[in-house]
This record gives structure tokens, C-alpha cells and sequence, in this order.
């Protein structure tokens, strides 16, 4: 194998994707390692449930590693690879035909787990961590996708309405009614202040 | 985009960013996962790359070499089937006999023949002479093509004529020469159901011939070579010259009414004279046949 003619550390995604598709393992790698954490957590944020975010996070993956004979660099790797995940999503709830309640003791069974942080840390986490998760599952799908892929991705808005298929200016819409729920639903964080 | 720019957060949004990303959920992918997706990788790397499929379109090639052997076949099939063009329609022999020079101009030397010959002669010879001009003028003045469509050859005429000797020997007084229309109801080939009056009928006979005659111009020398009679050929007595207008016609009536009258016959002397005159009114009559005339 020849020796790979680029530096992970500093390639680009496309560039990275580009000599993957060459056959380059190691510009894969590259690309894994920096999205691998984004790309699961979205999915866990999603799905709320770790087994079906492992299937989904795989499946992914899988699909680009199947694409990249076909692949170009027509936008980036990031947006491209989250509107595999928003597919992805979709296929998996079109075969649900819903949603899945938020289990309704899954994050007070979270919360039992031993954790080595005071007692009274971990419970205010739990409270804070449960009332993020009801303002989020407040929210519509659609806009709590947008919230996140914003927030925990900080992908741009054209990047996103690519992601999901509808115009920026959409995106803009749901993003600034997301926020605003979350607003009202949200006490000030006391730890960040 | 590569690493995600914090900065194109606001602030607000960056606070809840960060919120979120404190407060959870930190999950990551297991370890196992990690190995099962990079194994993915270097067994796809390892296999050649899959090109993506290009669906060329085949079908219009498809379709064009359809058509072409439909067109083919299509052209090979009216190819055989193609009747072969009719052949040359043949002219009727009469028809282009008729042409012929020879054949108009019986009417005129015809009947100055019938009325020096016998009776049987005269009326054979001048019925097959006339019978041209005749069945021209009763089918169609001016079209020579169908009048002559019962014309014998002229070889049959000539045969017809010479067959019958016609000795000049003084005949018996007999009755005036019958008029054209008689003799050629007599005639076995007379296209003319109906004789016309005397006049008439010498009137007819004499646009028929130069009917005749004009077709005759028109068709020179094919309708000659065609009908046997050439132009260069020496008419006998009995065989008329080529128009009733000719000079040649009428001495030779003349001459026809001298010999009846050297013959004794003068009442068919004087017949045929005042036929003559009738026909030629205008022409000048030789002095010893002026007194007959009267």
C-alpha cells in the first residue's frame, strides 16, 4: 500500500473522503474518529435508546463506507453524512410507524447507577438532565432535530436544510421556535453563571 | 467544513450548547462498535471499488436497429411483390397501318378505277381502297388512328386489286358507277353501318383522305415503314396516288372516262364525267369531253 500522500491531522473532511475513496484506510479512519462521537450522540439524542442508536450509528457508517465508489464532493462530508443519519432516522421510524415514549424511570434508572460525584451533584445533573429531556421531547420532531443538529453538531443552517431536505429559511423558523421553547421550559443554569 | 467553528454559535446558543453537552447524554460508541465499523472499512478497501453502475441507454439502439430491419424487410417484400410493369402496349396493327400513307389515298384513284373496271372489280377494289378514308370520316374526320381499324394491310389491297385482273376490254353497257356508299356496304371490312348520300359520302371520303393525309404528315415515314407502302414506290393504275386532290387523280379519271368513251360506252362515260364534274366543279374539262358533259 502506498503511503498516504495527506495529513489526517490536517486534511480536510473532503479531502479525507476524497482518498478514501482511493482506497486510503487510514483517510477513513480520520474521518471516523472525528465525527464518530457528533454522529452517536445525535443518534442516542434521537433515539434515546443505546441499542438502537448502536444499529442506526453502524448503519451509517456502513452506507458510507458502501458509497464512496459514488461519492463527490458536491457538499461536505458533515452534511452529507448527517443526512445518511436523517434517512437513516426516518427509515427507522417509518418502520416503528411512531415514536417511542421516553421510557418513562429510564433516566432515573441512569441516575441509580453508583456514581462517584456527590449525592446531591448527581441529583441536581439528574433534575437538570430530566428537564432538558422533557423540554426536548416537548418540542416537534422536526424542530428538536434542527435544535440538535445545531446545538450539539453546530452545523450551519444551509447544511442542516440540507441534512433535512427544506430551505434555510425553514430551518431558521423551526431553530428560533425550538430555542424559544427551551427558553421557557429551562430554568437559568445555575452552573453556568 | 471540518472541525465545527464554535464561534458560529450565538451566545445563547452556545449556552445551551454547552448545556446540553454537560448534562448529557455522553454516550459514545462501545469499543466493539468501533472495531466492527473500521473492519467494515478495510474489507471494502480491500475488495476494488464498485463503480456505480451507468445505466446506458440501450434501447434507442435497440429501436433503431429494429427499424432498420423492419425497413429493410418492408422494402425486400414490395421488391417482390412489385408487379412487373406492363409490356408496351402493342398498336393494333390496322391502327398503324392506317398510318400508312398508302392507305388514305385510295378514295379519289379507287373510284376512278371502279369506274374504268368491271363491276365486280370496281366494287372490290374501290370498297378496300375507300374503306379507309371512308370509316375515317364516319368514325372520326381527323382521326386517322380509329377509322382505319378495319383497314386491310395494303398488301391484302394490292393482293385484292391484282387478284382481279382487270382487263381493258370494252365491258358491256352498264349502269353508271354506283356511288362510293354502295360499294362499300358491299365490302366485307366497310366500318360504315349506313351509307351516306352520294354527295355526302364523296365529301366524307374526301376529308377522310385528307384526314388520312394529314396523319399521314404527321407520322412520315414511321407509319410508311410501318404499313409496307413506301413513298418512293411506283403507283400503278390501279392504285390511287396518295391524295384525291392530286393531279394525278383526276387525268387518270380522265383518262378513265377517254377509255369508256373509246369503249362505245358512253352513257357510263357520261356518268362518270358528270361525277367528275360534280366533284371538280372547278376544273377545266378537255374539249372533246365538254360535249358529253352538256
Amino acid at each position: 500500500m502506498e503511503p498516504a500522500t495527506f495529513d489526517p491531522t490536517q486534511a480536510s473532511d473532503e479531502t479525507l473522503m476524497l482518498a478514501w475513496v482511493d482506497g486510503e484506510v487510514a483517510a477513513f479512519e480520520a474521518l471516523y474518529g472525528r465525527h464518530r462521537q457528533r454522529l452517536y450522540r445525535f443518534l442516542l439524542r434521537q433515539l434515546r435508546d443505546p441499542s438502537l442508536a448502536d444499529e442506526c450509528f453502524q448503519d451509517v457508517w456502513q452506507r458510507i463506507i458502501a458509497a464512496r465508489a459514488g461519492w463527490k464532493p458536491e457538499a461536505s462530508f458533515a452534511t452529507w453524512l448527517f443526512r445518511i443519519a436523517h434517512n437513516r432516522l426516518a427509515d427507522h421510524w417509518r418502520a416503528r410507524q411512531h415514536r417511542p415514549p421516553a421510557p418513562a424511570d429510564g433516566d432515573e434508572r441512569t441516575a441509580r447507577i453508583p456514581d462517584p460525584d456527590t449525592p446531591e451533584r448527581t441529583l441536581s445533573e439528574f433534575e437538570q438532565r430530566r428537564q432538558l429531556q422533557l423540554a426536548l421531547d416537548a418540542l416537534p420532531p422536526d424542530q428538536r432535530e434542527v435544535v440538535l443538529l445545531r446545538l450539539e453538531q453546530e452545523l450551519t443552517l444551509e447544511e442542516i436544510g440540507a441534512i433535512t431536505g427544506v430551505g434555510r429559511e425553514t430551518v431558521k423558523s423551526r431553530l428560533r421556535y425550538a430555542m424559544d421553547k427551551l427558553r421557557a421550559r429551562l430554568p437559568a443554569d445555575s452552573a453556568c453563571d | 467544513m471540518t472541525l465545527p467553528d464554535p464561534s458560529s454559535l450565538s451566545p445563547e446558543e452556545q449556552a445551551l450548547a454547552q448545556r446540553l453537552a454537560r448534562l448529557g447524554p455522553h454516550g459514545e460508541p462501545s469499543p466493539a462498535l468501533d472495531a466492527r465499523v473500521l473492519a467494515a472499512a478495510h474489507a471494502a478497501a480491500q475488495a476494488p471499488a464498485a463503480r456505480p453502475m451507468v445505466h446506458r441507454r440501450r434501447w434507442p439502439a435497440v429501436v433503431g436497429l429494429a427499424a432498420s430491419l423492419v425497413l429493410v424487410v418492408g422494402l425486400a417484400w414490395r421488391l417482390r411483390l412489385q408487379p412487373e410493369p406492363p409490356p408496351a402496349p402493342r398498336q393494333p396493327v390496322a391502327a398503324m397501318r392506317a398510318t400508312a400513307p398508302a392507305e388514305p389515298p385510295v378514295a379519289e384513284p379507287a373510284m376512278a378505277a371502279a369506274a374504268a373496271a368491271g363491276p365486280e372489280q370496281t366494287r372490290r377494289e374501290v370498297g378496300i381502297a375507300a374503306q379507309a378514308p371512308a370509316a375515317a370520316a364516319k368514325s372520326a374526320p381527323g382521326s386517322p388512328t380509329r377509322a382505319p381499324a378495319a383497314v386491310p394491310p395494303p398488301d391484302a389491297r394490292a393482293k385484292a386489286t391484282l387478284a382481279t385482273p382487270k382487263p381493258m376490254a370494252l365491258p358491256p353497257p352498264e349502269p353508271p358507277p354506283p356511288p362510293p356508299e354502295v360499294i362499300l356496304d358491299s365490302v366485307q371490312h366497310v366500318a360504315a353501318p349506313a351509307p351516306p348520300p352520294p354527295a355526302a359520302a364523296a365529301r366524307e371520303a374526301d376529308a377522310g383522305v385528307a384526314a388520312a393525309a394529314d396523319a399521314d404528315t404527321s407520322e412520315a415515314g414511321q407509319a410508311n415503314d410501318s404499313a409496307g407502302m413506301r413513298e418512293g414506290d411506283e403507283p400503278s393504275d390501279e392504285v390511287p396516288p396518295a391524295t384525291a386532290e392530286s393531279p394525278t387523280v383526276r387525268d387518270a379519271w380522265l383518262q378513265r372516262i377517254h377509255g369508256l368513251v373509246d369503249a362505245g360506252n358512253i352513257a357510263g362515260a357520261r356518268a362518270s364525267l358528270r361525277e367528275f364534274v360534280r366533284r371538280y366543279p372547278d376544273y377545266p374539262l378537255p374539249e372533246d369531253l365538254r360535249a358529253l358533259a352538256r
